[in-house]
């Protein structure tokens, strides 16, 4: 909501219309996951009781990042700069921040290329 | 933040501090949405915006 606030705001630019919006938004349903499922398992590492921690649980929200990650790996990116690729950024930039050791990078080098350049930006 | 600064409209937007968690949840975001967290986005006319899509 607040990204669509913005683009409003800003003059519309980052959703698209017709099949490219449904692309983008189902892009950034998907680069959600980057973001959603790492921080709860941030959360159970360092907020619930070592005695009720679930390994299990933090695994399988792992594995969402990973097939996330996987799934952009086979993509096109491009220049593509849309509320699909904003999330897809700032998710792997999270990564980068809470979970170094993941190594997001390794073996997926298309998704690695695409980062390195979206990460200069704003040009 | 991306996306104003995209759009040029980085200056226009006032940043507040806040500590949002699970747990101890921070009455300041609650004030402007109920659910507690981060983002939220408030306009001085118009709506709260309280999910980052």
């Amino acid at each position: 909501m607040i990204f669509e606030y913005l683009d409003d705001l800003g003059g519309g630019r980052f959703f698209g219309t017709g099949t490219e919006r449904w692309r983008n938004l189902t892009d950034a349903a998907l680069g959600d996951g980057l973001m959603g499922p790492p921080l709860l398992a941030r959360y159970e590492a360092v907020l619930r009781p070592e005695s009720l921690r679930w390994a299990d649980w933090s695994r399988g929200q792992i594995e969402k990042v990973t097939d996330a990650i996987d799934s952009m790996e086979r993509m096109d990116l491009g220049s593509r700069l849309d509320i699909g690729t904003v999330t897809f950024g700032c998710g792997l930039g999270y990564l980068d921040f809470r979970f170094p050791d993941l190594d997001w990078r390794s073996g997926r080098p298309r998704v690695a290329s695409w980062y390195a350049d979206f990460a200069q930006r704003p040009r | 933040m991306v996306v104003a600064h995209e759009l040029g409209l980085a200056d226009r937007i006032e940043r507040l501090p806040s500590a949002a968690g699970p747990v101890q949840r921070d009455a300041t975001i609650r004030q402007h949405n109920p659910i507690g967290q981060v983002p939220t986005f408030f306009t001085d006319d118009g709506p709260s915006c309280t999910t980052a899509e």
